[in-house]
């Protein structure tokens, strides 16, 4: 049977790893440890479609250049001026293609919701793929928490609202933000890490699903 | 659920597929940093939020829109939680002729996309290629603060401080931010060369004093209401908003009983909104058309001479200025006395393509129907010979006796006396100890050759026996501006000259986006939008108006407003204290105006709440208008002109004595211009070209703003005659072209146009491709920086191109 603190841990891993490589290029050290630590071979998650991806980022971290990586993720997601794929779920989702609009205000809610505020509220938004990746990330360890104090109801809530967080969020933009970096990505490097998080999404997705289906259902109100 | 897909994938999972091993140690070495907070203390599950708490309350602050259109208008921006969700506009008390609306128009209602456009600029950045290549990197803003600091410290004691130039630039219009900071700034750090003039209105802010002595020859709006014929020449108010709601005005006169008559190579939206009557005209003939007029004016007995010589000089051979008493006189021109060619609607018809019993026909409506106004736009004096096409437009008046009179209009640029001004907000001045100044059209030759540039070049303030300015343009200021590579006459030219940094050696680009201008500066601060900081903004033109500009949001991505990163400058050049007054912040100098606001004019708005409540105000416009010269008209003697004369110069020595009598005549004359559909140039590029203002746009802001271009999409506007002869089609795409540079986009064909015309709406972003044409349509790739003969203006509306199928 599996391991279900094993499973947590695996993605808490990926979306930490994901939160960074969204947030800006990799510095000298990043690049060296993605060069040694290979984590694209030794990726925690058996993603059998995406593996060409998975090797295809390894292979291009290997001949990557921190400026040639800077140029391509300036090219793509930050500017100067108009970028390729900018990475925010609110270009994507309303039709004004802007900043700051519903979607922001809804994922802003949906932080809140669990105790969470971004330290750079309505100066950037927080519904980048970075900050997005970091809920995620923070979400899963309070799971591995709940597990390790053996409260299940707990981590049933917390796989709900992953679930939900996916389903109304991440994997609502993703596709639209990987089309677009596919086809303009000057690097192998960012052309295949948005195929590993598109098909890690779509992953997750279905082992929550599944996770939910293990773990008992939360039991009916009082009072 | 079936049982049996339930943990197909979690079955795969175990302590071998998922590889234990290697991702335990990967979150502290990837070092991400940490950017969600605790909010509070966390509940054990969901933290449970009321839907209230989350949306939080909508709070309205009215703000306002300032760029440089003629407008500037009230915007309310809808805040929720820090966050803007809606843009309204002044709506909510009735519009009154007394004190009007400002409302806004699409422009200002797309606000909310400025502000959250993605593309905005967030960091300071630093070229790292060649100026134009739009390669920067991200810099500190201590770093970026120090490095415009070295360099104006720098050029300053290797040139002297007539090496930094701070150019036009009109791309935020309050007090906290744009031009007007950055040149306090560096007049407290021991001055900058002065320009004069603008891409405006050069030629009418030289031409109609020379002969009204004044630029204040026009009145309050509300005495159009008095009009019974409005000619609206070139003019286009619905576009490019002359004075916030100027429409509503020519609405409410023609309701009064006015008619109104556009004349203009496009059938505008004024002349659809607005005009009993559309006359199209051939670009750059103007003058020849009014001279027509002015031809049946006389001819058929409609001028009272006796009336027109009380008042002025030069009308016939009788009434000359002293020593000019054999010259040219304006009669004798018309008349054709002295150059054998009488100034006909037949003449006139074949210049400028309007009928000739069309012109008669407009010139008897002029002459005999009084009051009337002759309100000249702008367009037509951005032009070759844009000073000739200002003074027949105020010669007119004279002749048909409109000067001077309710619902009269003596033109010109027609600043309006009196009522329309009011004591403006701001900060305290700093003197500029450089004395000289160059026409503003002229700043690309000042960086070529400023060091050669003397008063034939424009140049004013040389000290006695010098000849030339000391140095040429070494540091180029920019801030919120696009003059210095888009809204210049020719691009290429100019691109080629801020290419070679051993001219220009060092630029800097304030602004909220990656303008083409920004693309050639060495250094680009990333400016916030007016409505994440503080300020006033004022009325354009028209309208005595104060528009508050509390902060709407906080300032996005760090970003800073000029006063802010001019602030940090000044910190550098040893100048902070001078420059923020021991520190004030932007709110602090906002909270200075409003109370000297509420202090002077507590009396029409009420107390500073009251003000704050509205966020604007307007000095209600007085029953009875002040009428420009009435007190001229009514005792001349008494109450002389500011002209050297005292009287109305038809014939202006000083234009005699400028010794260039083809190009500045001392009369005003149609000049055939040297970009012309007569002349040689012709053959090559047939078709002239005008850039029109767009509702697109506010000169170039806006351009990169998508609602606006799925509206006003950027296209050439063509009479379908003209498509038919070169095989063009409604949306094929055209490449536009002259000897100066090239443009492919798409066309639209219109009857809406004049044959021989295309319109190039001006201020879209020049966009080269690898071969440098551009696929923007940026007009002036195809225009000239050739200045007006006199008021060495700009004269980007001269433009001879060919069209064909790209």
């Amino acid at each position: 049977m599996h391991d279900r603190q094993l499973v947590y841990q695996a993605r808490q891993a990926v979306y930490g790893l994901m939160q960074r490589l969204y947030q800006a290029a990799p510095d000298d050290a990043l690049l060296q440890w993605l060069q040694t630590e290979q984590p694209f071979i030794e990726f925690p998650i058996p993603l059998d479609n995406a593996a060409p991806a998975l090797e295809q980022v390894q292979a291009a971290c290997a001949e990557a250049s921190t400026s040639i990586l800077r140029d391509d993720f300036r090219q793509l997601y930050i500017g100067p001026g108009p970028m390729t794929a900018p990475p925010w779920e609110s270009v994507y989702r309303n039709e004004d293609h802007l900043l700051f609009d519903a979607h922001t205000l809804e994922v802003r809610e949906f932080y809140a919701r669990h105790g969470m505020e971004f330290v750079h509220k309505n100066e950037t938004p927080e519904d980048s793929m970075t900050i997005e990746m970091e809920f995620m990330r923070i979400m899963t360890e309070r799971q591995i928490i709940a597990f390790e104090n053996g409260d299940p109801r707990a981590e049933r809530i917390l796989i709900e609202e992953q679930l939900a967080f996916l389903r109304q969020h991440l994997l609502a933009w993703t596709p639209h933000f990987a089309k677009l970096t596919r086809a303009k990505a000057h690097t192998a490097f960012y052309s295949g890490l948005v195929d590993v998080l598109e098909a890690f999404l779509k992953w997750d997705a279905a082992v929550l699903k599944e996770l939910l289906e293990l773990l008992p259902e939360e039991p009916p109100q009082t009072g | 659920m079936s049982t049996n897909g339930k943990t197909n994938l979690l079955t795969q999972l175990n302590s071998t597929t998922l590889n234990r091993r290697s991702f335990l140690k990967w979150s502290s070495a990837a070092g991400a940093t940490a950017m969600l907070a605790s909010k509070v203390d966390l509940l054990d599950g969901i933290y449970p939020l009321s839907k209230a708490e989350a949306q939080g309350e909508t709070t309205v602050i009215p703000t306002g829109c300032c760029h440089n259109c003629g407008g500037r208008c009230v915007l309310k921006a809808h805040v929720q939680d820090g966050v803007i969700v809606r843009v309204t506009s002044d709506t909510d008390r009735p519009d009154d002729p007394m004190d009007p609306q400002l409302r806004a128009c699409v422009r200002g209602r797309s606000y909310r996309r400025r502000v959250y456009a993605p593309d905005r600029l967030r960091s300071p950045l630093r070229r790292t290629g060649p100026r134009g290549s739009g390669q920067f990197e991200e810099i500190s803003w201590e770093e970026a603060a120090d490095i415009i600091a070295e360099n104006l410290i720098r050029i300053k004691e290797e040139y002297g401080s007539a090496a930094i130039y701070n150019h036009y630039a009109t791309g935020a219009g309050n007090t906290i931010n744009g031009s007007g900071v950055v040149g306090r700034m560096l007049n407290l750090f021991g001055g900058r060369l002065n320009y004069y003039n603008n891409y405006s209105w050069a030629c009418t802010q030289v031409a109609t004093p020379t002969v009204f002595g004044t630029q204040t020859s026009g009145q309050s709006r509300v005495d159009w209401l008095n009009a019974k014929l409005i000619l609206m020449w070139g003019w286009n108010p619905a576009e490019m908003i002359d004075g916030t709601n100027t429409m509503y005005y020519v609405k409410l006169a023609r309701e009064a009983g006015a008619k109104t008559i556009v004349i203009d190579p496009r059938h505008s939206m004024s002349a659809v909104g607005l005009a009993d009557e559309w006359i199209p005209i051939r670009p750059g003939t103007d003058a020849a058309m009014m001279a027509a007029m002015a031809y049946v004016m006389i001819n058929e007995g409609m001028v009272d001479e006796d009336y027109v010589n009380r008042y002025s000089l030069g009308y016939d051979s009788q009434h000359m200025p002293d020593g000019y008493e054999d010259a040219e006189s304006f009669k004798a021109y018309i008349l054709g006395e002295s150059d054998g060619v009488p100034k006909t609607p037949e003449w006139a018809a074949d210049i400028t393509g309007v009928p000739a019993e069309t012109i008669a026909r407009i010139g008897r409506e002029y002459g005999t129907t009084k009051p009337g106004i002759l309100y000249q736009g702008y367009g037509v004096q951005r032009r070759a010979y844009g000073e000739q096409v200002v003074r027949m437009g105020c010669v007119l008046p004279v002749l048909a006796g409109n000067v001077g009179i309710p619902g009269g209009w003596a033109g010109g640029i027609a600043f309006a006396v009196s009522a329309e001004s009011t004591p403006g907000v701001g900060f305290p001045g700093a003197r500029n100890e450089v004395s000289y100044s160059i026409p503003s059209f002229m700043f690309t030759d000042a960086i070529l050759r400023g060091n050669e540039m003397g008063a034939a070049d424009g140049v004013r303030g040389l000290a006695d026996g010098e000849e030339t300015l000391p140095t040429s343009i070494k540091f180029l200021y920019n801030p919120a501006g696009n003059c210095i590579v888009n809204q210049h006459g020719n691009v290429n030219r100019t691109i080629e000259i801020l290419k070679d940094e051993s001219l220009c050696e060092f630029i800097v680009t304030h602004d909220n986006f990656l303008t083409p201008s920004a693309r050639y500066s060495d250094i680009v601060m990333p400016a916030c939008t007016y409505w994440e900081t503080w300020g006033v903004t004022a009325n354009w033109k028209y309208g005595p108006t104060r528009i508050l500009m509390p902060q709407v949001v906080e300032p996005l991505y760090g970003t800073k407003s000029d006063y802010a990163i001019c602030a940090m400058i000044a910190e550098r050049l040893g100048i902070y204290d001078e420059f923020t007054e021991g520190g004030k912040t932007e709110q602090d100098w906002y909270n200075q105006w409003v109370d000297q606001l509420v202090t002077e004019y507590g009396d029409v708005y009420g107390d500073r709440v009251t003000f704050e409540e509205r966020g604007s105000m307007t000095v209600p416009y007085t029953e009875e208008p002040t009428i420009a010269f009435a007190d001229f008209i009514a005792d001349p003697a008494a109450n002389p002109l500011g002209t050297p004369s005292g009287l109305i110069e038809i014939f202006s020595p000083a234009l005699a004595e400028f010794g260039n009598p083809d190009e500045v005549p001392a009369i005003p004359k149609y000049i055939q211009e040297w970009d012309s559909p007569f002349g040689p140039e012709a053959g090559e590029y047939p078709l002239q070209a005008i850039g029109s203002h767009y509702m697109h746009r506010s000169h170039s802001t806006f351009d990169n703003i998508d609602w606006l271009d799925e509206a006003f999409p950027q296209v050439a506007f063509m009479n379908n005659l003209d498509a038919q002869e070169r095989g063009i089609a409604d949306g094929d795409s055209v490449k536009i072209y002259n000897n100066r540079g090239a443009m492919i986009i798409p066309v639209r064909l219109t009857p809406r146009i004049m044959p021989g015309v295309v319109n190039i709406p001006q201020g879209a972003w020049y966009t080269p491709d690898a071969s440098g044409v551009d696929r923007r349509g940026c007009v002036n790739i195809l225009t000239t920086e050739r200045p007006s003969p006199y008021a060495l203006g700009n004269t980007q509306q001269s433009i001879m191109v060919q069209v064909e199928k790209a």
